[in-house]
């Protein structure tokens, strides 16, 4: 079920009308330990939020900078669905489902490890990467009627100073 | 009138019927797992290895491995994975094989019972192990291998069928099994487009009817061109609150019965729309073979026999050698794998078996049933086998012969 408005979880607000069917979800059912542990345990969790409540309206994909021991710099190109032939983006369609939650601020624990795995696709061993700089494209979509943006903004979201440790553990795996 | 509507209520979800709908959806869902489940291997060290995007203790965090008792206690519950704390790619490679050969074996229908817990527990598994790459096919191939687990799904449309009838196991009746895993399927399908429709209600998008323009101009989600006033005002309001009504519909009028096909046949119209301009792999597949189960198996048995019936020109007579007939298991086992009842076996009066077309042109044996016989496609290509079998399948005629048995009548259809 859909979470109440924040004004009636937050008690500002009485629910009206369906907004009760909601309130009462959220406060006694959703968290119901029985049927939260029923439901996680058996693997019969679901969330049908596509689209919803609005669709997205941002274009986003990412790559990344990889500066090496040596100073030298090398993009790493992440598959961008856009740039892919049709049957590559049906095999590889994960790729843009990670970066919606790896490229985001809600996810920020997961950024160290994206750049680790970055650094090893683009290791060297002789010349390992010293630091990976996540990098953010992003285009909003204008509103109807309005002039589509033609061009994407770049935006460093994440830089990783390589664990050579990590690395070196990760590469003998 | 309580106990009446109770005992209609309790018919419904637990009364007897024929698990041919089950069947299909088994075929459908493990067919379609099995391909995701390959596609995902390609990638396989990027999303299951330790050396992956997610490692295992962060696809842990990710989805959080342990479940709370509340309560007030502390204490936690573990969910089901069998990739909880496996980090040897071997291992893990392994389990991945033999999930792919657990989907392989429940879509032929083979040890049923057995692989489609195997493929269920698999799935679970690995959805669990790496949960930030999933997307809601992914959810609808999770539920829909532990519903047809835990259905009699292998009951019919199978090859554990036929090996039954074949061996005389089975009865060639038409098997009845209770119905509620099916109705499961139907109320969670219902449940997902009642929870779609309302979330996107509470978007100021869908109700000013603006919000497939902006899915349409993500790049990201490109795939076949489409036509550009489809993706433009007007017709953005049509696809927009068409979408909220369609979905609504298959929450609710879906289950009365004169609007069921035309509220399916608007739900398969606007997921082709989905599959087909836009990125988005398998879950337009994964969803709608789901609809099956809003037909009772009696139906889908009649729908095929109609069709069998129209397509005359496709109908063929096998006649046996003189003074032979079909044994009774062979009846069954060869009824079983003509599901349009185009195939029609009467006695001959030469030495070795013969097919004709309707017009009386002749046909090889083996290609004229193995070509009509659908339930026959994932084993009738193997060259010989149709000797064997029909070899098999004929007794001599007895000095009283009895009259052949008749096959079993479909049920008649609910319209």
């Amino acid at each position: 079920m859909p979470q109440p408005p924040s004004a009636i979880k937050q008690h500002r607000v009485t629910p009206g009308g369906t907004e009760w069917i909601n309130y009462w979800d959220d406060k006694y059912l959703r968290t119901f330990p029985p049927i939260d542990m029923y439901l996680h345990f058996t693997g019969f969790w679901q969330y049908w939020d596509m689209f919803a409540p609005n669709p997205s309206h941002s274009d986003i994909y990412g790559d990344a900078e990889v500066i090496y021991k040596d100073g030298t710099v090398k993009r790493y190109i992440y598959p961008r669905m856009y740039d892919l032939s049709i049957p590559q983006k049906f095999f590889k369609e994960r790729y843009r489902k990670f970066f919606e939650r790896a490229g985001s601020d809600d996810y920020v624990y997961l950024f160290p490890s994206f750049a680790l795995r970055v650094a090893l696709e683009m290791d060297n061993p002789a010349n390992p990467p010293v630091r990976v700089k996540m990098i953010r494209h992003w285009k909003a979509v204008a509103g109807p009627g309005k002039p589509q943006p033609k061009e994407y903004g770049s935006y460093n979201y994440f830089t990783y100073e390589v664990d050579q440790k990590e690395l070196a553990r990760v590469r003998k795996l | 009138m309580l106990k009446e509507t109770a005992q209609s209520i309790d018919r419904y979800w637990f009364g007897y019927g024929s698990p041919t709908a089950l069947g299909l959806l088994r075929i459908c869902i493990a067919s379609l797992t099995v391909a995701a489940l390959l596609m995902l291997s390609i990638n396989w060290d990027a999303w299951f290895s330790e050396r992956g995007f997610i490692p295992i203790w962060l696809g842990d965090r990710f989805l959080g491995s342990r479940v709370s008792v509340g309560f007030g206690t502390n204490w936690t519950f573990p969910r089901i994975s069998m990739l909880t704390g496996i980090t040897d790619p071997h291992f893990a490679q392994a389990f991945y094989a033999l999930t792919i050969l657990a989907g392989i074996l429940t879509a032929f229908g083979l040890w049923t019972r057995v692989s489609s817990i195997a493929l269920a527990l698999g799935v679970i598994s690995i959805q669990h192990r790496n949960a930030a790459i999933l997307h809601g096919g992914d959810t609808v191939m999770r539920l829909g291998c532990m519903y047809i687990a835990i259905a009699s799904s292998g009951a019919t449309c199978s090859v554990d069928r036929l090996i039954g009838l074949w061996k005389g196991k089975i009865s060639e009746a038409p098997v009845l099994v209770s119905m509620w895993p099916q109705r499961l399927v139907t109320f969670n399908l219902a449940l997902i487009y009642l929870t779609t429709t309302w979330l996107k209600w509470t978007g100021g998008m869908w109700q000013d009817g603006t919000a497939t323009y902006y899915p349409a101009r993500l790049a990201e989600f490109f795939r076949f061109p489409v036509p550009k006033f489809i993706n433009e005002f007007p017709f953005v309001y049509f696809t927009t609150y068409g979408t909220l009504v369609v979905e609504f519909s298959l929450a609710t009028l879906v289950f009365f019965r004169p609007l069921r096909k035309y509220v399916l046949l608007c739900g398969i119209l606007m997921h082709a729309h989905i599959e087909y301009s836009m990125n988005i792999p398998l879950f337009s597949y994964l969803i709608v073979s789901t609809y099956i189960c809003f037909y009772e198996g009696e139906e889908i048995a009649a729908w095929a026999g109609r069709i069998g019936e129209r397509k005359r020109k496709w109908h063929i007579n096998i006649r046996l050698p003189a003074d032979m007939r079909l044994k009774p298991r062979a009846v069954g086992f060869l009824d079983s794998i003509d599901p349009f009842k185009i195939v029609h076996y009467l006695p001959g009066e030469s030495e070795g078996w013969s097919a004709s077309k309707h017009d009386g042109s002749s046909l090889p044996i083996g290609r004229a049933i193995w070509t009509r016989s659908v339930g026959s496609w994932i084993f009738g290509w193997y060259p010989g086998i149709w000797d064997r079998i029909l070899q098999n399948a004929i007794e001599p005629c007895a000095e009283d012969a009895k009259p052949e048995p008749e096959r079993p009548k479909h049920a008649k259809a609910n319209r």
